[in-house]
C-alpha cells in the first residue's frame, strides 16, 4: 500500500484516538493511571478559572494561564484537552511535510521522515497521556514554516507566542534573525549591513508578540503569574531524581548538609551559550531546520532538569535532520546510537524504580552514574550530528 | 470560692474495700498505704498563685499535653486518646509575639522542640498546633514547680510523681462556658496504674484538696457511666464521704472488640502505603434510641445503627511524610478505597520540597473512614483496611549512611457520634475540653476510640506505639566525586561539541554552505553506502 500523504495522517490520527480510548479503559479500570498528573493539574486550572479565579489555586501549576483558557472547554468535556494536544501532534506532522516539500525533498522521502514523529508510539503516547508538549511541537513547527514560506511577521508572532508558552524556543531566535540573509538592507554600510527588512520584521514581531501576550496575563493575575511561570523555573531547585547530569550534585548542594557549591548556578552558561550563542552562529546560515534540531538537543541535554517530556522537543525537528544524517548512511553508527540512547535510559529507569519503589538509595553511585552516561551518549550524538550539517 | 482546688481522683476496682491499714483519713491529711488503681490528678489554679503570667496574657486559650510512647491502657473513664508526643495547642490573642512564644516553649516545655515562630505552627479550624516527638515531660514539671507558688501547700512530691505520668497536660481557657476554669490555669496528670503510697495533707483557706477513691457500679455503653466510692475534702472532712453518680462521658472506647494496627506496606519506596488493619466488631455504637426502637418494634432483627455515626481516622504527619490533598481527595471522589470523606488536611501539603525547606513540623489529616458494610449477625468478626498513600520528602544527605529512619506515631481511629442533644450529655468531671481533635467537630460529638492492638504495656515489656519508616538518601561520602565528576563530564562534552563543529566549520570552509555545485544533501536519495 503506498504511502500517501493522507494515508499517513489517517494513520497518525488514529493511532491517537486508539491510544486515547484505551486511555481512558485503564483510567477506569485499572490502579495505575494512563493520564498524566500534568493533566489533572491543567484541567483543575480551568476549572478555577471557570468559577472566576485564577489558575495559579492550582498548587504546581506552572504555565501561562493561556493553556488553562484554551482547555476551558474541559469544563464540558474532560478529555477535550487531551484531544486538542493530539491534533498539535497531527498539524505538526502535516506542516513539517509542507516544510519538506518547501526544502524540495521527495514526497516519499518526506513522509517517511514525517512518519518518525507522526507514527512514533512515545510521542503518540505522550499526547494521549495528557502532556501539552504536542502542542508545543505544532507552535515550533508552524514558526519554522512560516519562515520558510516567507511569512516572516506570522513567525515573528508564532515564536513570540511560543517563547511566552514555555521561555525555550527564546533559542530559535538567534537562528533564525541569523539565517534571514536574503532580504533588502536597510542601513548602510559595515556591520550594519546586517539588519536587514525580515531581521527587523522577526525581531518587532516576536518582541511585540510576547511582550502584548506576557503584559495581558500580568495585567490580569499580576504577580502569581510571573513568579509560577517565569520565576520559578530560574529559581527551581530541582533535587528530585531526573535524567540531568547535575541531579545528584544540586540535591546535595541544595541541602544544609554542605555550603551551596558554585557549580550548578553556573550550568545555564554552557548550556545557553552552546544552544543559543555558538551553535546558531556557526550552523543556522548552512540549515535552519538541523540547526533548530542541535540546539534543542544541547539545550534539553546540558539542562540541570530532564525528564522524558522534554525529549519531545527535539523529536518534533528530528525529521529534518534524518534525511542526510550519517547515522542513516551508516548504519551501524544509527543503530548503536539508538540503541546506546534507549539502554542509558533504561539503567537510569531501573536505578528509579529501585529508589521509588523499593526504596533503596541508589542515588549513588546508580542514578548518579547514569544520568552522567545517558548525558555522555546525548552529547556523543549531538556532535555527530552538528558534524553532519 | 477557692483559688486553688486540688484533686486527687483513684478509679480502684470495685471489690476494692478500704482498711485502716491502706486508708487512713484525719483532720488534716489523708495517708495511702498500697492502694492500687488509675489515678488522675488536678489542679486549677488562678492567676494570682502565679508567679509568671505573661504567656497567660498573651492567650485566649492553651493547651500543653505530653503523652509517653508507651501503649497504656485508657481507664475509664479517661478514654480519651491521643497520640505520643507534646502538642501545643494555642488560640492567641491580636498582635501575638510567635518568636517569643518559640523561646518560652523552648525555656519552659522541651528545650529540643524545634519552634522558630509561626511559620512552625500549622493552622486549623480552632487555632495553631504543633506537634514535636519529643516526650520529655522534666522542664515543664519544673515550669510548673517554679511558677507554681502557695506558701502553705507544696506540691513537689505530686510533680515527681507526675515525671511518671503517662500524660500531663497544662492548660488556660479564657473563654471557657465552665466558670469554674475559666482564665485559670488546669494541670493535669494521669498514670494508668500504680501501688499508690502517698500522704495528701490539707491546703490553706483557699485551697481546696479533694481526694475521691472511684469504682465503676455500672457502664451503659452507649448511655451512661454510673461510679461510687468515697470521697473527702481533706482539711473538711474527717470521715469519707460516700458518693453515688452517673455522667455521659464525652470520650468512651468501643464497647466491643475492635482493635487496629497500623504499619506501612513493604517495601517502602519514596511513596509508603499507609495500612491500618482494623480487626474485630467493626459496627457504630449503638445509642440507646436505637435500641429503644428495636424492642418497641419486636424486632428481632438487629437494628440500624443511627447514621450519624462516623468512622474517622486522625494521622498526624511529621513532615518527612506528606499526603497529596488532591489524590486523597480523588480517592474519596471516586468511592474506591477506604477515604469517604476528607475533613480536613492542615500543615505543609506541597508536594515538591525536600524536608529541610519544611518550616511547619508536618501536618494533620482527619478523615471520615468507609467502615465495613454492616453485618447481620451481630458481633460477627469482621476485617477492615484502611490505606492512605503517603509520600515521603527527599532527606538531608548524612555521613556513613543511606537511609534515615523515622517514628511516627499512631493514627487515633474513632467513630464520632452525634445526634445526641447536647442538653443529654452531662459534663464529665473528667472530661477536660482543652483544645485538641475534639474541636475539629460539632459541638456535642460523642467518641468512641477503637483500642490499638499492642499488647498493654507492663512494666518489663513495654510496647510503644510506633511506626517505622525508612527513607532513602545520598551519602554525604559521594559528594567528593559527585561535584567534580559532574563538572568534568560536562566540561568533556563542551569540548567534544566545539571539536565537532569546528571539523565542520573547516571541511565546508566557514559557517556558510560549502561553495560549489554540491547539490543539496537532502535531496540525495540514499544509494549504497556513500553519496556525494
Amino acid at each position: 500500500m503506498k504511502l500517501t500523504t493522507m494515508r499517513l495522517l489517517g494513520a497518525a490520527a488514529l493511532m491517537r484516538l486508539a491510544f486515547f480510548f484505551y486511555g481512558i479503559y485503564q483510567d477506569e479500570h485499572s490502579e495505575i493511571r494512563f493520564t498524566d498528573i500534568d493533566y489533572f493539574v491543567f484541567t483543575d486550572a480551568s476549572k478555577f478559572i471557570a468559577q472566576g479565579g485564577t489558575p495559579y489555586e492550582r498548587a504546581t501549576y506552572r504555565y501561562t494561564p493561556v493553556l488553562a483558557w484554551l482547555l476551558l472547554p474541559t469544563t464540558r468535556y474532560f478529555w477535550f484537552g487531551k484531544l486538542l494536544f493530539a491534533l498539535g501532534d497531527i498539524v505538526a506532522g502535516w506542516l513539517m511535510l509542507r516544510i519538506f516539500q518547501l526544502r524540495g525533498l521527495s514526497n516519499d522521502r518526506a513522509l517517511k521522515f514525517a512518519s518518525v514523529w507522526l507514527l512514533n508510539p512515545m510521542v503518540a503516547t505522550i499526547s494521549t497521556r495528557g502532556s501539552s508538549e504536542g502542542l508545543l511541537g505544532a507552535m515550533v513547527i508552524a514558526l519554522l514554516w512560516a519562515v520558510y514560506e516567507k511569512k516572516v511577521v506570522l513567525s515573528g508572532v508564532l515564536t513570540g507566542y511560543a517563547v511566552h508558552f514555555k521561555i525555550y524556543p527564546i533559542i530559535y531566535v538567534p537562528s533564525i534573525l541569523w539565517a534571514l540573509d536574503n532580504s533588502p538592507v536597510l542601513l548602510g554600510n559595515g556591520v550594519l549591513r546586517w539588519v536587514n527588512k525580515d531581521r527587523i520584521k522577526f525581531a518587532l514581531s516576536s518582541i511585540i508578540t510576547f511582550a502584548m501576550l506576557t503584559g495581558a496575563m500580568y495585567y490580569i493575575y499580576g504577580h502569581p503569574f510571573l513568579s509560577h511561570t517565569y520565576l520559578h523555573h530560574l529559581s527551581r531547585s530541582d533535587h528530585r531524581h531526573n535524567f540531568s547530569p547535575y541531579n545528584i550534585l544540586l540535591y546535595i548542594s541544595a541541602s544544609p548538609s554542605v555550603n551551596k557549591s558554585p557549580y550548578p548556578s553556573l550550568a545555564f552558561i554552557p548550556q545557553l551559550f552552546i544552544s543559543g550563542i555558538f551553535l546558531p552562529f556557526m550552523l543556522a546560515k548552512k540549515d535552519l531546520a538541523k540547526t533548530m534540531f542541535v540546539q534543542t538537543v544541547a539545550f534539553v541535554t546540558f539542562n540541570k532538569v530532564c525528564t522524558s517530556q522534554y525529549f519531545m522537543w527535539y523529536i518534533v525537528l528530528l525529521p529534518f535532520y534524518l534525511p542526510s544524517s550519517s547515522m542513516l548512511k551508516n548504519k551501524w553508527l544509527g543503530l548503536s546510537a539508538l540503541i546506546l540512547w534507549t539502554l542509558a535510559q533504561v539503567l537510569w529507569l531501573q536505578q528509579g524504580f529501585e529508589l521509588e519503589y523499593i526504596g533503596k538509595s541508589t542515588f549513588f553511585p546508580g542514578i548518579f552514574a547514569a544520568t552522567l552516561i545517558f548525558f555522555s551518549v546525548n552529547v556523543w550524538i549531538l556532535g555527530v550530528a552538528i558534524d553532519d550539517i | 470560692m477557692a483559688s486553688i482546688r486540688q484533686r486527687h481522683t483513684f478509679i480502684v476496682h470495685s471489690q476494692f474495700r478500704d482498711s485502716a491499714d491502706t486508708l487512713s483519713l484525719t483532720k488534716d491529711k489523708l495517708t495511702l498505704n498500697g492502694v492500687p488503681g488509675t489515678r488522675q490528678d488536678r489542679i486549677i489554679v488562678t492567676a494570682d498563685h502565679l508567679k509568671e503570667k505573661d504567656i497567660l496574657q498573651a492567650v485566649d486559650n492553651i493547651r500543653i499535653e505530653v503523652v509517653s510512647r508507651e501503649n497504656v491502657a485508657h481507664i475509664a473513664p479517661f478514654n480519651r486518646q491521643l497520640a505520643w508526643g507534646t502538642h501545643i495547642n494555642v488560640v492567641p490573642t491580636e498582635a501575638f509575639d510567635w518568636t517569643g512564644f518559640c523561646k518560652w516553649i523552648q525555656s519552659s516545655v522541651n528545650s529540643e522542640i524545634a519552634c522558630v515562630g509561626q511559620e512552625s505552627f500549622i493552622e486549623v479550624p480552632y487555632g495553631y498546633y504543633l506537634h514535636s516527638m519529643y516526650t520529655d515531660s522534666s522542664r515543664l514539671l519544673s515550669y510548673i514547680q517554679n511558677n507554681y507558688a502557695d506558701a502553705e501547700q507544696d506540691i513537689a512530691h505530686e510533680l515527681e510523681e507526675a515525671s511518671a505520668a503517662n500524660y500531663l497536660s497544662v492548660s488556660l481557657n479564657k473563654t471557657s462556658a465552665d466558670k469554674r476554669i475559666a482564665g485559670r490555669l488546669v494541670a493535669e496528670a494521669y498514670w494508668y496504674y500504680g501501688l499508690w503510697t502517698k500522704t495528701i495533707r490539707a491546703g490553706g483557706p483557699n485551697h481546696r484538696v479533694e481526694v475521691g477513691l472511684l469504682g465503676k457500679i455500672a457502664d451503659d455503653p452507649q448511655g451512661e457511666l454510673t461510679y461510687g466510692g468515697i470521697l473527702a475534702v481533706i482539711g473538711e472532712n474527717e470521715q469519707f464521704v460516700p458518693t453515688l453518680f452517673d455522667f455521659s462521658p464525652r470520650h468512651r472506647s468501643v464497647f466491643q472488640p475492635a482493635v487496629y494496627y497500623p504499619d506501612f506496606r513493604i517495601p517502602y519506596g519514596l511513596h509508603p502505603k499507609h495500612l491500618t488493619t482494623v480487626l474485630g466488631d467493626i459496627s457504630p455504637p449503638r445509642t440507646n434510641t436505637t435500641l429503644l426502637k428495636a424492642s418497641e418494634e419486636n424486632e428481632t432483627k438487629v437494628s440500624e445503627a443511627p447514621s450519624s455515626c462516623g468512622l474517622y481516622g486522625y494521622y498526624i504527619l511529621p513532615n518527612f511524610i506528606f499526603v497529596d490533598k488532591y489524590q486523597i481527595s480523588d480517592l474519596a471522589d471516586a468511592q474506591r478505597g477506604s477515604v469517604k470523606r476528607v475533613v480536613g488536611i492542615w500543615g505543609e501539603t506541597d508536594l515538591e520540597i525536600p524536608v529541610w525547606m519544611v518550616d511547619k513540623w508536618g501536618s494533620a489529616m482527619l478523615l471520615e473512614l468507609v467502615p465495613p458494610a454492616q453485618s447481620l449477625v451481630p458481633g460477627e468478626m469482621q476485617k477492615l483496611d484502611i490505606e492512605i498513600p503517603m509520600h515521603s520528602r527527599y532527606e538531608v544527605p548524612r555521613w556513613n549512611t543511606t537511609v534515615a529512619t523515622h517514628d511516627m506515631p499512631w493514627p487515633i481511629m474513632f467513630w464520632a457520634c452525634n445526634g445526641s442533644v447536647e442538653a443529654e450529655m452531662t459534663t464529665s468531671p473528667f472530661d477536660s475540653n482543652g483544645l485538641g481533635h475534639e474541636y475539629l467537630f460539632d459541638a456535642g460529638t460523642m467518641f468512641y476510640y477503637l483500642h490499638p492492638n499492642q499488647t498493654i504495656s507492663n512494666p518489663v515489656n513495654k510496647t510503644y506505639l510506633v511506626t517505622n519508616l525508612n527513607i532513602p538518601l545520598v551519602p554525604l561520602e559521594s559528594y567528593k566525586y559527585v561535584q567534580p565528576w559532574t563538572v568534568s563530564v560536562i566540561l568533556l562534552g563542551c569540548m567534544w561539541i566545539f571539536y565537532k563543529a569546528f571539523l565542520g566549520f573547516r571541511r565546508d570552509g566557514g559557517i556558510r554552505k560549502a561553495a560549489g555545485e554540491r547539490p543539496d544533501k537532502d535531496k540525495m536519495e540514499k544509494k549504497g553506502p556513500k553519496t556525494e
